[in-house]
């Protein structure tokens, strides 16, 4: 079975770099982006998981899951977002998975794992 | 025939023949004997006068003379005196006095007497004749003329001045004064006025006749006998004593025979004439004169009258008709002179003509006065023409006699167009809407002879209307009598027109003025109001008077009415300085109303100069800007608000960036953590891998220290802005802030301090924040607490700080220590970094933040800040 690929999109290349980091040590394949309309325009095709920045420029991560489901309604979404006054609004209840800045890499890994595992099943 | 040399002898004639011949002549006569007795007296004279011969000769109970009855009391010493001279004297009595006329009036006349002497020269007898000399005038029962057209139409028309054209006048007066004076009817000619209103040129002849006396005729016609003939003058005796009559009143008289043949002549005359008796008799062509033949006195005519006098002469001889000529005679001097010839025949009982009678008058002065009159009076009818002014004459009573040329050429009327039927003026010219009022001037005027005046439109040729100026004034006679009244009608339409313009323009001014929307004065140089718009009358409720007050200018009478007192200082020094400068004045002030409110105005006021530069007026305009200034203020406050609003937020706002731009490098320490976690616990372990991502730990960690160190690098700018304002203020304007959200939470804060606490320059804007921090915490922190919510702020002195204290009755605080410490939160909202951003804020002003408990529950922020001046030390 080949490597889960797992897209990642921040705009802050700190942030972006760090995570690629921490999901290449869990044994996923990364592809990362700095926008949300490099990704669209690579497409989704073979991603498995999509970690997303809100707070972005241009698409945001709100606008970004929503394309995303529009193309693969199963697809795993994780939004994550340093300013908690965004995870306090209504429009990110319901979304797969939501994670505030600073978040713990180990639970970020769990629960992409368990996406990936609640996916297979 | 008398002895050659022309001198004759006197005739014997007595007194009263001598006086009916100059009774012929003049219309009366007398004659006394040498004593003055009254011998004759024209009959219709005495008949005029209800006296008797014998009433005139009886002296009266006060010794008068009986002709004192006749004469004016005042003239009669004179006279009488005079007369007495002359009787004892021998000389010609000549006297002017007054005597009662017809009219009943006392007249001004003329006696002249002339003494009659013997051979001897012894006087034996006197007579005389009385003429008026009253300056003449058109009184119409004073003349009887005889008016002949020049076509010979039926004469016999009393002659009325009304019917002479008014230029024509003074020659009839003239010649009517001549015929009075000298007994010689006179011919002259004038325009006269026919029944169409034109005028036409008529001949007349006009004979004396005299108030006291009745016509000459009957006069003539009652002699009760013929003079009986002189023997040395053949039948001519008569018509000789007759000349010596009037020689001797006139200086000079001739007489001849029936043929024309002269057998007396004036010798002073024969001197003047350089013609003896001989040369005047010579038969030139050796033809009878009255066969047509000439005869030597025509040698003296002058060439183009000769053959003219000599025609009328000999149809008179023929006839026996008056002889009436005018013809230039030659002088001795070589000079033609113009004379009157006049002559009357004498009769026998059987009417037979027995000679002629008659005097040659030099009328040459008169001529020439003719001439001149009538040069003069051609130029003053050109000058009246051509003035572009419309002149016009009419009678006394108002009937038009005369216009000149322009009147009708502009007016476009004749005289006949502006004389009604009944003759009173038809006013025609005038427009229909003055007609009335110019007829009720016109009447007026007429009646007392008051000038008149007026302005009307008056028509012109082309139907149009002007507007005209019209005066009138009436001519008098010297005893005061209107004899006809002269107008000018001068065109003032432009002038009119002008002033209506600006009387037009001055109303519209004024309208302007009135109902423009603002409120507009007048005032003097030194201010004083002299005018008010009426929007400005009805604003303040009174006038210009109204503040008038003894002893006090109106000035600050009016100012100290209407100016708020607030504003009153400041409005007086810069009104004061612009009415002494001259400079634009422009404030904004308070007015009072009417009704007592006061409105902010605007008031403008520049000065009004004159040609010199000199301030003539100032002229104000009051804007009421009440609106507008509640719209500032309003507006200043939403600012004020708004700026508040952003103050508040801000600390939210800077939180929430710190928390941002801090968790990005934490979470990157933290994805570098659990990742650095894996590499080691991989089997076998990551080393290399754990090792670089160890590396990019530390690279992050002090990327977030640089974001710490940018934070405390941001508040540490903070002294380029200090205010010295009052504590109080601050506090009050951060309750302000709040009061909205306070009220929707349902919190009240009570605010409470001494007022006056100054503070060392501090930044208003951070102090306001730490406040409105501390606020919004206590708060936060009553969320939850069901009632007494209430948040105290408390101010005051201590020692030389200012002490304020937040309180909340929430829960309290559990960790009093740590709630500074950056990110420590106790909230679900809120990065906790309030407390600790507020605390290096009071920090950096020199003070102190802390928290302790308050009573009965909740927590009380207490922070002090330095006070200025320090009151207390």
């Amino acid at each position: 079975m080949s490597k889960p690929v797992v897209a990642v999109v921040d705009d802050d290349p700190r942030v972006l770099a760090s995570l690629e980091e921490l999901l290449e040590s869990a044994g996923y394949l990364i592809r990362s982006f700095s926008s949300a309309e490099l990704l669209l325009a690579r497409g989704l095709a073979g991603v498995d998981v999509l970690i997303t920045d809100i707070g972005m420029p241009g698409v945001d991560g709100f606008e970004l899951r929503d394309l995303a489901r529009r193309e693969n309604p199963q697809l795993p979404v994780f939004l994550i977002t340093g300013r908690h006054e965004i995870a306090d609004q209504d429009r990110a209840r319901g979304a797969g998975g939501f994670l505030r800045k600073p978040f713990d890499g180990h639970a970020l890994l769990a629960a992409v794992r368990d996406a990936l595992g609640k996916r297979q099943d | 025939m008398g002895s050659g040399g022309g001198s004759v002898r006197s005739p014997d004639i007595d007194a009263v023949q001598a006086a009916k011949v100059v009774e012929r002549i003049t219309g009366n006569g007398w004659a006394t004997d040498a004593g003055g007795n009254f011998i004759y007296v024209t009959p219709a004279a005495l008949a005029f006068f209800g006296l008797a011969l014998e009433d005139l000769n009886s002296p009266l109970d006060d010794n008068t003379l009986g002709w004192s009855r006749v004469v004016h009391p005042e003239d009669y010493e004179g006279a009488a005196a005079m007369w007495q001279r002359c009787l004892q004297t021998g000389e010609h009595y000549n006297v002017e006095h007054r005597m009662l006329r017809a009219d009943g009036m006392w007249g001004w006349t003329r006696s002249t007497g002339h003494p009659v002497r013997n051979d001897d020269g012894t006087i034996t007898g006197w007579y005389g004749t009385v003429i008026d000399t009253d300056t003449p005038s058109p009184r119409r029962d004073r003349i009887v003329g005889v008016a002949r057209a020049l076509n010979n139409t039926t004469p016999e028309a009393f002659l009325s001045m009304d019917a002479v054209h008014p230029h024509d006048r003074p020659t009839v007066e003239q010649a009517t004064a001549r015929a009075f004076f000298h007994g010689v009817p006179q011919v002259s000619s004038y325009r006269q006025l026919q029944a169409d209103g034109n005028y036409r040129w008529v001949e007349f002849r006009v004979e004396p006749e005299y108030g006291i006396s009745v016509d000459v005729d009957p006069a003539v016609a009652r002699q009760d006998k013929r003079w009986t003939t002189a023997s040395s003058f053949g039948e001519t005796g008569e018509a000789v004593r007759a000349a010596l009559a009037i020689e001797n009143l006139y200086g000079g008289a001739w007489a001849m025979d029936a043929s024309g043949q002269f057998t007396y002549a004036t010798p002073t005359a024969q001197t003047s004439i350089a013609m003896t008796l001989e040369d005047l008799n010579e038969l030139l062509e050796g033809k009878p004169f009255l066969e047509g033949g000439e005869q030597g006195w025509q040698r003296g005519t002058h060439p183009e009258d000769r053959k003219r006098v000599g025609e009328s002469l000999r149809q008179a001889l023929r006839t026996g008709e008056h002889w009436n000529v005018e013809y230039r005679v030659l002088r001795a001097n070589g000079a033609y002179v113009w004379h009157r010839a006049a002559a009357r025949p004498t009769r026998d009982s059987q009417e037979r003509i027995t000679g002629w009678y008659g005097a040659t008058l030099d009328i040459d002065v008169y001529k020439r006065t003719e001439a001149a009159l009538r040069e003069r009076e051609r130029q003053l009818q050109q000058l009246i023409d051509t003035v572009p002014a419309l002149i016009w004459s009419t009678t006394a009573d108002g009937t038009p006699t005369y216009v000149n040329k322009p009147f009708t050429e502009v007016t476009g009327a004749t005289l006949k167009d502006i004389t009604a039927p009944d003759g009173s003026p038809s006013l025609s010219v005038v427009h229909p809407d003055s007609r009335e009022v110019v007829r009720q001037a016109v009447r007026h005027s007429f009646a007392t002879g008051a000038p008149y005046i007026q302005r009307y439109r008056q028509r012109r040729a082309d139907g149009s209307y002007r507007w005209t100026e019209t005066r009138a004034e009436p001519l008098r006679d010297e005893t005061g009598i209107i004899l006809q009244w002269y107008g000018v009608s001068s065109d003032i339409h432009d002038l009119v027109m002008a002033e209506e313009a600006v009387r037009v323009s001055e109303r519209h001014l004024q309208q302007l003025v009135e109902t423009l929307p603002a409120l507009i004065y007048c005032a003097m140089p030194d201010g004083k109001p002299i005018y008010r718009s009426q929007k400005l009358r009805e604003y303040l409720g009174f006038n210009l008077e109204d503040k008038d007050e003894a002893g006090k200018p109106r000035l600050d009478g009016t100012l100290e009415a209407v100016i708020h007192p607030d504003d009153l200082p400041t409005i007086k020094e810069r009104y004061g300085q612009s009415l002494s400068t001259g400079e634009p004045y422009a404030q904004r002030h308070r007015l009072r109303r009417f009704d007592g409110v006061y409105r902010w105005v605007e008031t403008r006021a520049a000065a009004m100069r004159n040609g010199e530069g000199t301030i003539v007026q100032w002229n104000g305009i009051c804007f009421d800007i009440e609106d507008q200034v509640r719209a500032q203020e309003e507006l200043r406050l939403a600012q004020e608000n708004l700026a508040r609003a952003s103050q508040a937020a801000s600390l939210a706002e800077l939180s929430a960036s710190i928390a941002h731009e801090v968790n990005q490098p934490l979470s990157a320490v933290m994805n570098y953590s659990s990742a650095c976690q894996r590499w080691l616990n991989a089997e076998p372990p990551n080393i290399e891998r754990a090792q670089k991502t160890l590396d990019r730990i530390v690279h992050s960690a002090n990327s977030a220290a640089d974001v710490v160190g940018r934070i405390r690098a941001l508040f540490k700018q903070t002294p380029a802005k200090r205010d010295c304002v009052a504590l109080g203020g601050v506090v009050f304007e951060a309750r302000d802030l709040l009061a909205e959200e306070a009220s929707r939470r349902r919190i009240r804060i009570d605010v409470e301090g001494e007022s006056g606490i100054r503070l060392v320059p501090f930044d208003r804007v951070q102090i306001q924040q730490v406040l409105v921090n501390l606020m919004r915490n206590g708060m936060d922190a009553m969320a939850s607490v069901p009632k007494d919510r209430i948040l105290q702020v408390r101010a005051h002195r201590m020692g030389d700080m200012a002490r304020i204290e937040v309180s909340d009755r929430g829960r309290g605080i559990q960790f009093p220590d740590k709630i500074f410490e950056p990110f420590f939160t106790t909230k679900d909202q809120g990065m906790g970094m309030g407390l600790a951003i507020s605390r290096s804020i009071v920090e950096a002003h020199g003070g102190q933040l802390w928290a302790e408990g308050n009573e009965p529950r909740g927590t009380k922020f207490i922070f002090t800040l330095p006070a200025d001046g320090g009151a207390g030390s």
